[in-house]
């Protein structure tokens, strides 16, 4: 009986139930949306490294980025049971178009890679022939039709080399990870880039019969500076490695999508909430008549089943648009994520579905259960809008508060009592905010309530009331039901107080880091390679020719380990001109320390330090190219947001480790300051003008550029928050306009009694204006204070409080505008309430 | 018909020819096939008749609730037909007052606020005095700051009276008023509607089934099908309910 009374009540009441079920496909959609983005990206990543392991069974690499000697290549050969074993080399590349300009790279530099042979290679000739020789190349399909290169063709390129011509001879496709790829024969390569005979890797394919122990046998006779892993597990370790080096990534999209599961939860719940009241009072009749409880219960689960399942099902396709989107956002912003497309992962989807039917079902069956609770007349009575007594409010309100003020008090001593690493600070500073939010939302109903009597008692209130009734009805309907009213806000605070925690730290960051690049990046011009490819040296050569240059000194790049710890930037600099173009910011050490820097001492970066222990006379193994070990002395410790991030060294000692590392990363110039900067970057781009593939930039550019570089990934969290506070902003009209169609009744008295239209849209206008204000309000108090504890935990780094003005203004216009745009749909059927249909008594 | 000797006039409203049609073709359904009906200043009025026969159609055709197929209302002079919506609103608000059977009160306001609604709404001045007086009259002027929650269903009745009251409305429409009430609150309703007459001068008219509310009223209208089938004086409920029984 109930079950088809249930069915018929839900076509009755078609429309409320679908918007309900719209809002819980939004909520959905967030979830499942930001579970598809990360598992997407996850995946790019892992598929970049799988392929960069092509399809061997065993990966030889040299420790930490050091060079395979060649004479490894022929050892392995001999292991029995190894079917083939190739070197590889891969080194960055600068492609020249017909027309002379440099093809930009696409996500990353494009690469130069030795030819494999096919079972190990993913790469895989679409026309043509691998390239053999000296003078041949292949290149991938997609920058081959761009330029419209086809076999035959000749290319110019910038190997190792100064600028010169090669012949396509083969089509191949492109890299997984979307760069441009340009591939040599072996040998070609190694003598273009200077390499010897030393590979960056050996890939390794056993015979069939012989997988148990090939790499073991291998291993025996590796020197220590290389390693050998099987392919799987050198993937999950690159994997982890590079998932390390973008843990704030990782982290921000998790923590993004618990934010996403919290605000889509509590929309959901808040959709039942406001619908609670119309669906009490047909339980009650239902009581009344004499239903059973469990008859009740089930039909409440029915309705809240059939939304979940409608609103699970739309937000679990519309989710990976939402991830559609979020990825074009981070393309936008000129991230090099991997190319590929969506991941769609079944536990992305389950999750979602099991999110939305699941908080459907619980928020449709409490009212059930209350209903159930009571006796059938009683039920009828709660339902024709009795409240509970006073007592008991008083009770539950001082309960609430008790609560709050435990959880925001615990929060805020998690966070400003965090001690350790900068992660473990900055984790306890997630905990401690995600307990002062929680406590935020408890506390919620109470701030509604607060806020609604303080406008209710200020001077002139009372007077204001009696002239205009309207805006003191909207008011007054909030503070009657002050959980609605939090709840329908709740997501707008979560979102503004994230956005500006986010805000502060991203601007603090910045602050701290633009302060830091301003002070020590003294050179007028720098030369860089696009996309941060290397420098040829020889346009040293070049730049000395221009006017007016008072200093000039170059800097040079590479990675090697030190002690404990993985890869580590290493930079080369000549120590006496290097203090003409860059002031060192000293922790421990002075410019003397520089002056005297000899090879055998290094400076050290004190991020670096900090992670590894190192002080000021620290004695440190660094193990570089070839697995080779050198020991040195920390001769000073400094810091440095930007340029200069690892350890540095003595530009002559630097040339000895790494003999391989030919090309130079950038090169500073001074002015004497006769000429303006102008001319002279203008005469410096004309003398580059024989190096394609080589920019200038002037003293703000380069402050620009390292300054993205430290800040690019925060940027794109950010994004990602200020599309959950619009997202929450729809929330807000979605629950509005529930709440109109909950209360047709009192608008259709309030119309007959004399309410014009224009009034009826100005109350529901308010209604939203004063919800999202008091929520945006919670949600900029909240943000600040959270922001205020995270940057005193962090002041260590550097940090410094930067009151985030524009995101302040933009939240409070933004909040503002969405509101009154969230009231247009609910206003709209405001007025057109049937005040007849609204009075009947039948 | 002209209607502008407003003072020498005692009908304060007027329905002339009213039809109203739900529907189109065969579908159509007539609720009011031609009613012409007019209510006296200080009056009391008791519009009877069984379900369907019309008698909230012709409340609502009045009230400029809603609009006649065919035929006109005057409204304390105004002639209802030339009004937009908006014109009917402020209509209503200033000269007409209503109680409805049920969902009259708003939960979130006092007893004094939602009996100040409608000039409230309306935006005008609100004299204390009056307030007070209504307070008095309905017996509760030791909860005016109470909400409706907290009252009886025959207290909240009161309530919307003084609330249809409070703009001093050339009518007011009560539609089944005690429908909802025991009958200990139906004589507390019927006497204060009795004395707004007798005591203000107010003009009501009352929609209703019950016999005992209709036997309170100096005039009874009988409307079966959308036509006025009878109409009495004063009558006791006995004789109310024998003439119902007759039309039947």
């Amino acid at each position: 009986m109930t079950r088809a009374f249930t069915l018929r009540a839900l076509i009755l009441r078609r429309q409320r139930l679908a918007v309900a079920a719209l809002v819980v496909a939004f909520g959905v959609a967030t979830v499942s949306g930001v579970l598809v983005f990360t598992d997407t990206t996850r995946t790019d990543f892992q598929k970049l490294f799988a392929h960069s392991a092509g399809r061997a069974a065993v990966v030889i690499s040299g420790r930490d980025g050091a060079l395979v000697p060649g004479a490894v290549v022929r050892r392995v050969r001999r292991v029995p049971g190894v079917a083939v074993a190739v070197g590889e080399v891969s080194q960055s590349v600068t492609i020249v178009g017909p027309s002379g300009a440099v093809v930009p790279a696409a996500r990353q530099a494009s690469v130069a890679v030795s030819a494999l042979p096919q079972r190990l290679s993913d790469v895989r000739v679409i026309s043509g022939h691998q390239p053999r020789g000296l003078d041949q190349v292949a290149i991938d399909a997609q920058t081959a039709r761009l330029e419209g290169w086809i076999v035959g063709s000749h290319v110019k390129l910038l190997t190792g080399q100064p600028l010169r011509s090669f012949r396509v001879v083969g089509i191949v496709t492109r890299a997984l990870s979307g760069q441009r790829l340009v591939v040599f024969g072996l040998a070609a390569e190694q003598s273009l880039y200077g390499l010897g005979k030393s590979v960056d890797s050996i890939l390794v394919a056993g015979r069939r019969t012989a997988a148990p122990g090939l790499i073991g046998r291998i291993r025996k006779l590796l020197p220590a500076s290389v390693s050998a892993e099987p392919r799987a597990s050198q993937v999950s370790a690159q994997v982890s490695q590079v998932s390390a080096s973008f843990s704030s990534l990782n982290g921000g999209l998790e923590a993004f999508a618990l934010i996403a599961l919290l605000i889509g939860g509590l929309t959901i719940f808040n959709t039942f909430s406001i619908t609670a009241a119309q669906r009490g009072n047909e339980l009650a009749v239902l009581r009344a008549l004499g239903a059973t409880r469990g008859q009740i219960v089930s039909a409440g689960l029915i309705e809240g089943l059939f939304v979940g399942v409608a609103g699970a099902v739309l937000g679990v396709v519309l989710g990976p648009l939402f991830a559609l989107t979020v990825h074009r956002i981070f393309e936008g912003t000129g991230v090099g994520l991997p190319a590929g497309g969506l991941v769609l992962r079944p536990s992305a989807i389950a999750i979602g579905l099991l999110v939305g039917i699941g908080v459907a079902l619980v928020a449709a069956a409490l009212p059930a259960l209350r209903a159930t609770r009571a006796a059938p007349i009683e039920a009828l009575r709660v339902a024709a809008g009795e409240r509970p007594r006073v007592g008991r409010v008083r009770l539950e309100s001082a309960l609430r508060g008790v609560l709050a003020l435990a959880l925001i008090g615990n929060g805020l001593l998690v966070m400003l009592l965090s001690s350790g690493s900068d992660a473990e600070r900055l984790r306890r500073c997630g905990i401690g905010g995600a307990l002062v939010l929680i406590g935020m939302l408890v506390a919620g109903p109470l701030v509604v309530s607060g806020v609604g009597s303080l406008l209710a008692h200020m001077p002139g209130a009372r007077r204001r009331a009696l002239r205009n009734a309207v805006p003191s009805l909207a008011r007054e309907h909030l503070v009657l039901n002050p959980g609605r009213t939090a709840l329908s806000g709740a997501s707008l605070m979560i979102g503004v107080a994230l956005a500006l925690a986010i805000g502060v730290y991203v601007g603090g960051l910045r602050a701290a880091s633009s302060r830091a690049i301003n002070q020590t990046v003294l050179g007028d011009l720098a030369i860089e390679g696009s996309g941060g490819a290397a420098v040829p040296a020889d346009v040293v050569r070049a730049a000395t020719a221009v006017p007016d240059v008072a200093a000039i000194s170059t800097l040079k790049t590479t990675h090697a380990s030190l002690d404990a710890l993985a890869s580590v930037p290493v930079a080369g600099i000549d120590p006496t001109s290097w203090s003409d173009v860059y002031r060192f910011e000293w922790v421990q050490g002075s410019s003397a320390s520089l002056a005297n820097l000899v090879p055998g001492e290094v400076l050290v970066e004190s991020d670096t330090a900090r992670a590894d222990g190192i002080t000021k006379g620290s004695h440190i193994t660094l193990t570089v190219s070839g697995g080779r070990q050198a020991q040195a002395v920390v001769a000073g410790v400094y810091r440095d947001a930007g340029l200069l991030r690892g350890v540095t060294l003595p530009l002559a000692w630097f040339n000895r480790l790494f003999p391989a590392q030919q090309r130079l990363q950038a090169v500073f110039m001074k002015l004497s300051g006769v000429v303006s900067n102008s001319v002279a970057l203008a005469s410096l781009r004309r003398a580059l003008a024989p190096f394609p593939g080589v920019v200038a930039r002037n003293q703000s550019q380069i402050a620009g550029r390292l300054r993205s570089r430290a800040n690019g990934v925060v940027e794109l969290l950010y994004a990602l928050l200020v599309l959950t506070v619009a997202m929450s902003l729809l929330g807000v009209g979605g629950a509005l306009s529930l709440s109109v169609q909950a209360r047709s009744q009192e608008l259709g008295l309030l119309r007959a009694i004399g309410m014009t239209p224009v009034q009826a849209r100005k109350m529901i206008r308010s209604e939203s204006t004063l919800t999202a204000v008091i929520a945006a309000a919670s949600g900029l108090g909240t943000g600040l204070g959270l922001a205020w504890c995270v940057v005193h935990v962090l002041r260590v780094e550097g940090l410094v409080f930067v009151m985030p003005w524009v995101t302040v203004i933009a939240v409070v216009l933004g909040s503002a505008a969405v509101a009154l745009l969230a009231a247009v749909g609910p206003g709209r059927r405001a007025t057109r309430i049937d005040v007849l249909a609204a009075i009947a008594h039948e | 018909m002209s209607f502008d000797a407003e003072a020498a006039d005692p009908r304060v409203v007027i329905g002339e020819g009213l039809t109203k049609r739900y529907g189109d073709g065969v579908a159509a359904v007539d609720a009011l096939r031609g009613v012409s009906v007019s209510f006296d200043s200080g009056t009391l009025t008791a519009i009877m008749g069984p379900s369907g026969s019309g008698k909230s159609t012709l409340m609502h055709l009045l009230a400029g609730l809603d609009t006649p197929s065919s035929g006109e209302v005057w409204l304390g002079g105004t002639r209802l037909g030339e009004l937009d919506e908006g014109g009917r609103t402020r209509l209503r608000r200033n000269r007409v007052g209503f109680v409805f059977q049920q969902f009259n009160l708003l939960p979130m306001l006092t007893v004094a606020e939602n009996i100040m609604l409608p000039v409230r709404i309306a935006g005008r001045e609100i004299h204390d005095e009056w307030l007070d007086w209504l307070l008095v009259a309905i017996g509760l002027e030791a909860r005016r700051e109470a909400r409706p929650a907290e009252l009886s269903g025959g207290e909240q009745q009161r309530v919307s009276l003084a609330r249809a009251l409070i703009s001093r409305p050339a009518i007011v429409f009560a539609d089944e008023p005690t429908g909802n009430l025991d009958s200990r609150g139906t004589e507390v309703i019927l006497t204060m509607l009795r004395r707004a007459v007798d005591d203000l001068g107010q003009t009501i008219a009352i929609i209703t089934h019950d016999p005992l509310a209709a036997a309170r009223a100096d005039r009874i209208l009988y409307l079966q099908d959308g036509l006025i089938v009878q109409e009495t004086g004063r009558m006791s409920p006995g004789a109310i309910l024998d003439t119902v029984k007759t039309l039947r």
